[in-house]
């Protein structure tokens, strides 16, 4: 990006962001409080700026940044949601202190509670890999663990570079779809736990 | 509130596949301008292309953090972490009843990480 589309840039990015905040703060303050709102949405919004800004096509930034507010939308939404899903947790936790878990050695602070949450995440993407197709899995972690190239995959491996990159995309939705119907269970879980 | 029904988003198997050969076509690092112009193309043209590139990208950069615990797991031979095992022994009805014996492996595994990662989380809270 040159100076003057830069400037052009900016420019837009102010823009869009005056046009969109007071309906995106409406919809978030229904489900945290303004302040987190307001955190949430800044972050958001440098996501979407850091994304648009490695487009090499900088014609029309603020039609590009409009054409990507649903996915601004997006972003804020998940991170309220976490915050919620972290809210609920600790919740729960306060409550069940109170009976049976106050004995248990299983849960002793909230901190470690939230610790939990992160490592369970990562955790489930760990299983999430484990069960993938052999050689799926192997172009994946030596891709993803081990930071080789997919030159280097691919020589190990005797496949071509465009195999690989199939690999990964599989073993990306793959994972996916594994994330996504143990999350749904965990969460039914949660529901039953809080009823 | 339903967090779940908030949440879900349905995007069709094909925008994801598209999506999910979006970011292993830009990992590859071979994408020219051209192609990075396409890309970005593609992304503004739906909101669906958008939701399925967030997630995928999301998980596609959860699973490089998971890297950092690497050397932790050659280093380590100990476990010494019953209090957080025994809360994890609780889930199995949480995950797909169809991968039962891989999935024991893979919890396992799961479960080492989680143990052997405590230390790494700790530094950064």
């Amino acid at each position: 990006m040159d100076k003057s589309q830069l400037v052009n840039f900016e420019a837009a990015m102010q823009e869009f962001i005056a046009r969109t905040k007071p309906q995106q703060l409406a919809v978030l303050v229904n489900m945290v409080s303004m302040g987190e709102a307001e955190e949430i949405l800044q972050e958001a919004y440098l996501k979407i700026y850091l994304l648009v800004s490695k487009n090499p096509n900088q014609e029309r930034p603020l039609e590009q940044l409009m054409s990507l507010l649903p996915m601004l939308y997006s972003i804020a939404k998940n991170l309220a949601i976490s915050n919620l899903r972290h809210q609920k947790v600790v919740n729960l936790h306060i409550q069940k202190s109170g009976s049976a878990l106050l004995d248990s050695e299983a849960l002793q602070t909230q901190g470690s509670e939230y610790e939990l949450i992160k490592q369970d995440q990562e955790a489930l993407i760990l299983s999430a890999i484990n069960q993938l197709p052999p050689i799926c899995r192997q172009v994946f972690v030596q891709r993803k663990l081990h930071s080789k190239s997919h030159a280097d995959i691919a020589a190990m491996l005797g496949i071509s570079t465009k195999t690989v990159e199939s690999h990964l995309a599989k073993g990306l939705t793959l994972c996916r779809e594994y994330v996504r119907k143990a999350k749904q269970a965990d969460n039914k879980q949660l529901r039953a736990n809080s009823l | 509130m339903n967090i779940e029904e908030w949440s879900g988003y349905e995007v069709s198997e094909g925008v994801l596949e598209d999506a999910a050969n979006w970011i292993a076509l830009l990992d590859s690092n071979t994408l020219d301008e051209k192609g990075q112009i396409a890309f970005y193309e593609w992304l503004q043209a739906q909101p669906a292309h958008q939701h399925a590139y967030l997630e995928l990208s999301e998980m596609w950069a959860k699973s490089s953090c998971l890297k950092s615990m690497e050397h932790l797991v050659e280093k380590s031979q100990v476990l010494s972490f019953p209090n957080q095992l025994s809360k994890h022994d609780s889930e199995p009805e949480t995950l797909p009843p169809s991968s039962s014996p891989a999935w024991a492996y893979s919890l396992a595994l799961g479960l080492i990480f989680v143990g052997l990662s405590m230390p790494l989380i700790q530094q950064f809270v």
